[in-house]
């Protein structure tokens, strides 16, 4: 901790910069920070979904991060430098 | 004062105890026939199968033994379409379904030749069967947005089968009750007594009397049918079962044991096991059952799983659905049967008849407690 302030980490949501406290998930980054109103559609009715449990049950907040899609991102810590975009597209089933 | 009351006409024409999908829809149809029928129900932790399921109506490649189950299931399918347009339009309730046909993935030659083999004798003492083998390319026909795995060789097929969301149709079959005139309460039933003629349910809210009992509570029946039945020849099944992450929706013609839900999950699950009232999940078991799916449609290996449940099929010994009355107690009724999704509809439009006493349909008729030795009347 610097100067008493609460340390921080930088990553780009949707090539948007965002500084937050180190410690909280993505999903807490994208709601409490920037919201962004939806962050994924639902895969069967393309409904707007945005992050909702917050304890890994809903499936409601996935999202690429660093490259990989559908993370769930409740479950995932920021990181300083991380690449993170909304999924409004449904990743395809085979 | 008692006595006066308990010479009055019972408070309750009709209770049937138990409001899971056969005790609701045999509610909904009593009531859709004008019946002033009260629905008991309470959540218990064993008789959960109806909250459980995967919503299947499967009517293929089943009871090669019980021709006339296998009917009977057949003749309940053919229903649906019609039933479930009534009960949306009671309840307001939209209810998911497909009637598209269903679909039993076959693994190696071994399995495709045993399946055809059943599937041929069930269509020969059938007389008609609307299904049959077809090989792998027209099973990538049917479902083409799946990648098979590389051992599937084919699967059966019956065009008569379907998914309905089974949670939707409970809930539409309770609340077209309610709309109908139909008296729900939630309490717990201890016991059922016989009283002056009709009966005497002793609820957690008090006692409750009828002039006729329908016992529809699952696994419960055992207990509760007592007063007239030492023992029901009744079993818990249990089933497990894995929850896959949702995905765009694939699947409108269910596969059996890896079946997509509406909601674009897939459930995953075939395991039938005898083990009491043990509704514990087993990790290497659902294993299994992850492993089988994954060489059926290998992209689910890819995808998460959201959760485990299991539930106690209500199963009875011979397999066969128990419709009877009781020995001895004419007005008292018992319904038990698993499938009790697919046959739901023929629940709802023929069990109403043999509870007001006019008896089962003739495919049906063999259905009652008499084939275990117990003297009933129809
Ligand atoms: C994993 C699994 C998958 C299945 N898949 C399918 C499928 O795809 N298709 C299909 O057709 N069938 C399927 N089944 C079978 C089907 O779910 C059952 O046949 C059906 O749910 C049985 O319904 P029921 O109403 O007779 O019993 P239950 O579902 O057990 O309902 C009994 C009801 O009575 C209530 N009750 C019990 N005791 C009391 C009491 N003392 N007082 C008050 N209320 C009481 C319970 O709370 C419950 O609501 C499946 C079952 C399982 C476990
Ligand atoms: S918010 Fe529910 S699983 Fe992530």
């Amino acid at each position: 901790m610097k100067n008493g302030l609460q340390p921080t980490v930088t990553l780009t949501v949707d090539d948007k910069e965002v500084t937050v406290p180190t410690g909280i998930s993505v999903a807490a980054a994208v709601l409490g920070h920037l919201h962004l109103g939806c962050t994924c559609v639902h895969p069967v009715d393309k409904t707007p979904r945005a992050p909702y449990c917050l304890m890994g049950v809903c499936f409601e907040c996935m999202m690429e991060v660093n490259g990989e899609e559908n993370v769930q991102t409740c479950l995932v810590s920021v990181e300083d430098g991380m690449v993170v975009k909304r999924q409004l597209k449904v990743p395809e089933a085979k | 004062m008692t006595r006066s009351r308990s010479k009055s006409i019972p408070d309750h024409e009709i209770i049937i105890v138990g409001g899971g999908i056969c005790g609701a829809a045999v509610a909904y149809g009593l009531a859709a026939r004008g019946c002033r029928v009260t629905l008991i129900d309470a959540p218990t932790r064993t008789n959960m199968a109806s909250r459980a399921n995967v919503g299947l109506i499967w009517c293929q490649s089943k009871f090669l033994h019980l021709p006339d189950y296998a009917r009977w299931g057949f003749h309940s399918a053919r229903l649906f379409p019609e039933l479930t347009r009534e009960l949306q339009k009671i309840s307001g309730i939209e209810i998911p379904v497909h009637y598209r046909g269903g679909i039993i993935a076959c693994l190696g030659e071994g399995e495709y030749d045993t399946r055809r083999e059943y599937i041929e004798n069930l269509g020969q003492v059938l007389d008609s069967y609307p299904g049959g083998m077809i090989s792998r390319g027209e099973l990538e026909k049917k479902l083409p947005h799946i990648k098979f795995g590389k051992e599937v060789s084919g699967a059966a097929w019956c065009e008569e089968d379907g998914i309905i969301e089974p949670l939707a149709l409970l809930r539409a079959f309770k609340v077209a009750f309610s709309k109908l005139g139909g008296t729900f309460i939630e309490t717990v039933a201890y016991e059922v007594q016989p009283r002056n003629g009709g009966f005497l349910v002793i609820t957690e809210q008090g006692p409750l009397n009828c002039e006729r009992v329908v016992l529809a509570a699952g696994l419960a029946n055992r207990r509760l049918a007592r007063f007239a039945l030492p023992e029901l020849p009744v079993y818990a099944d249990k089933g497990q079962v894995l929850l896959v992450e949702r995905m765009p929706y694939v699947m409108p013609i269910p596969v059996l044991g890896v079946s997509q839900t509406f909601g674009g999950t897939v459930i995953i699950g075939f395991r039938h096991e005898f083990s009491g009232h043990d509704t514990g999940i087993v990790p290497e078991d659902v294993a299994t059952e992850g492993i089988w799916a994954t060489r059926v449609w290998p992209e689910l290996g890819k995808k998460r799983l959201i959760r485990a449940w299991s539930g106690l099929r209500v199963m009875p010994e011979d397999k066969q659905a128990i419709y009877s009355t009781l020995p001895g107690h004419p007005r008292a009724f018992l319904l038990n049967t698993h499938s009790a999704v697919t046959l739901a509809a023929a629940h709802a439009r023929y069990l109403p008849d043999f509870i007001v006493g006019a008896g089962l349909p003739d495919v049906a008729a063999s259905m009652t407690l008499k084939r275990f030795g117990y003297d009933c009347q129809l």
